[in-house]
């Protein structure tokens, strides 16, 4: 035997399989774990996202609500919310100065409108624009934990009246949609500017 | 023959697999900070865009005449009062805003308003203007738009130094010191002041009582004696007779007690100090004013030169026509607007008030019991709404003077609760 052919015994060959299924197996784990968390770490990121565009989105039409340009304080022409309860309210805004507040010309619940209203159904935040009947509707966000509106007055006292309501704060609860991450918690507090 | 493996391929495969992972991660947490960043930029630049409003509304407050800022303004988007101005002390870094001022003009502008438009984008007419303030942080931008809103005197609210416009315009003018001048006088008293055109001394209303027009006139007159008429001096009603006595005692039909209840119901709105006042025996206070110096919030400081107040006093009415709603005493001064309702309006002492002076309702009148040096630099109204005969409308007794100044009327439209900030709108990018 001059010379022996380059190449492994069976042996080997299985000590090596051996080896890289281990590797394999190792960096698998590794991958899955860190797929995970990449996961979670998005769903975390969306949640957070959601609940601060869901927040935003709701905090920027109360603090315009109560815009009344024929209205002459105190004697406004309507009230800034109405139906104000601690899961929904109305935002009411006179947007053409007409002296009152007109129905929707079309259905279209995420454009502007004289009346908005806000709700949460099950873990959906809901939007309308045509109160109370609630027919044109849109879904804001889902994975609504809680949402909780509180009315104060000039004083800053804790209100039910829609006449005196010069603040409101929401608090905003949301859980990923996939997955069971931690729920993100937001709250904020706004003046109504226009009262 | 070549048996090298599958390391090679094997460790890139793992390579580019790990790598990806690591990179899919650093985008996540390189886009989440920059995320929140926007979030706070954009939340602190519509403050920046709130401060510059507010400060807009400070400019508006203290300036008496808007022309004064709308004079190279045109249609829109008007004339900018600051651009990229720091908010208060803090560095530019942390946030500037950018302010632009219009007069309402537009056909749109209704909508922003209430109010019909305004001819010239240099002539506020109405008493509003609209407001457009842009706050800039780190490149992030928010506007924010409000109308700014003036309660001024409506056009014609002064005919005379004196006016009754009510019913009734029974007087009683005791002695030879008292002065009645609707020429247009300084407000510190030192002369007359060229740009203000003279009103009438006294004007009284020339429809009522209905079942007598003219009867007012000829009660005022015929109450001075030919002596005291030459203490009423001001715009003449016959130009080529004498600018004093009768020919400045005139009739004046602009003026209506409709008008007057317009302007305060809005005015007591926006009073600074609300009194109520309760029969039998009212309000009265003495030396009004010496707070100022030291605590200008105080509720017995009415009003100084550079922060007018407005202050309303509600009485009730009393048709026995004896009650007083409120008696001032002491050395009392007073800069802005003051409005007593539904009773009278009892002068003691020394007194000095710098703006107008409305006493309105029924059975009502005001009178300058004498004890001081008394004077009102402005207006005085006296406008009585239920006939009460026999019972006055104005009494001057001692050395009292009314004179008519449009510089103590231009200061009170200067009490910042006159100016307020209405329809304040977020405007979305490109709106």
């Amino acid at each position: 035997m001059t010379s022996r052919a380059g190449g492994f015994t069976l042996a080997e060959l299985l000590a090596a399989m051996a080896v890289g299924a281990l590797v394999l197996v190792g960096a698998g784990f590794a991958f899955q774990v860190a797929g995970g968390t990449l996961a979670s770490g998005s769903d975390q990121a969306e949640a957070q996202q959601n609940a601060r565009w869901a927040l935003e989105r709701m905090i920027q039409e109360i603090r315009g609500a109560g815009l009344d340009p024929t209205g002459t304080p105190p004697a406004f022409n309507f009230d800034a919310v109405s139906m104000p309860t601690a899961t929904s309210l109305v935002i009411q805004s006179d947007l053409d100065g007409n002296g009152r507040l007109d129905p929707p010309a079309a259905c279209d619940p995420s454009g502007s409108g004289e009346r908005v209203s806000y709700r949460l159904v099950g873990t959906e935040l809901r939007r309308a624009t045509d109160p109370p009947a609630n027919a044109c509707e849109a879904v804001v966000v889902g994975g609504v934990q809680q949402l909780t509106f509180t009315y104060f007055d000039m004083a800053g006292a804790a209100t039910v009246s829609p006449a005196a309501v010069r603040s409101v704060g929401v608090t905003v609860a949301l859980r990923p949609e996939t997955g069971t991450r931690p729920v993100i918690v937001l709250t904020d507090r706004v003046r109504l500017r226009n009262r | 023959m070549n048996e090298r493996g599958m390391t090679l391929p094997l460790t890139l495969l793992m390579l580019v697999t790990m790598a990806s992972l690591t990179l899919a991660l650093v985008a996540l947490a390189g886009l989440e900070p920059q995320i929140s960043r926007n979030l706070a930029d954009g939340t602190q630049a519509r403050f920046a865009a709130e401060a510059g409003l507010e400060w807009a509304y400070d400019r508006l407050a203290e300036t008496q005449n808007w022309n004064t800022l709308l004079a190279t303004a045109n249609a829109t988007p008007g004339v900018v009062m600051d651009a990229n101005r720091p908010i208060g002390t803090l560095p530019a870094a942390r946030g500037t805003y950018t302010v632009w001022l219009r007069n309402d003009t537009l056909p749109g502008d209704p909508a922003i308003t209430g109010t019909a438009v305004d001819a010239s984008p240099n002539a506020d007419a109405n008493g509003v203007v609209i407001v457009t303030s842009t706050g800039t942080v780190n490149g992030a931008t928010k506007t924010v738009r409000a109308a700014i809103k003036r309660l001024t005197f409506p056009p014609g609210f002064f005919p005379g130094a004196m006016a009754f416009p009510g019913t009734e315009a029974e007087v009683n003018f005791s002695g030879n010191s008292f002065e009645v001048d609707g020429r247009g006088w300084r407000m510190d008293g030192s002369g007359l002041d060229a740009g203000c055109a003279s009103v009438f001394g006294i004007s009284v209303s020339s429809v009522l009582p209905s079942n007598d027009p003219g009867a007012n006139e000829a009660v005022v007159e015929s109450a001075l004696s030919r002596q005291q008429q030459d203490n009423v001096l001001g715009r003449p009603q016959d130009p080529n007779q004498a600018a004093q006595g009768a020919n400045t005692i005139a009739p004046n039909e602009a003026l209506t007690p409709a008008m007057i209840q317009r302007f305060i119901d809005q005015a007591k709105s926006a009073a600074d100090i609300t009194l109520e006042s309760r029969q039998p025996s009212g309000l009265s206070f003495n030396n009004i004013g010496s707070s100022c110096a030291s605590d200008p919030d105080s509720a017995t400081c009415w009003g100084t030169r550079d922060n007018p107040k407005i202050v309303y006093v509600r009485g009730e009415p009393d048709p026995s026509s004896m009650f007083s709603a409120l008696q001032l005493g002491g050395n009392t001064e007073g800069y802005g607007i003051l409005i007593v309702e539904d009773g009278d309006l009892r002068i003691h002492g020394n007194f000095a008030w710098y703006g107008p002076i409305i006493v309105t309702g029924r059975w009502v009148g005001v009178g300058f019991m004498g004890g001081g040096n008394q004077a009102i630099y402005g207006a005085l109204i006296s406008n009585e709404t239920a006939a009460d005969q026999g019972f006055r409308e104005g009494v001057m007794t001692g050395n009292s003077k009314v004179r008519y100044s449009c510089e103590a009327l231009d200061n009170a439209v200067t009490a910042r609760r006159l100016t307020r900030i209405t329809n304040w709108k977020d405007l979305a990018p490109g709106e």
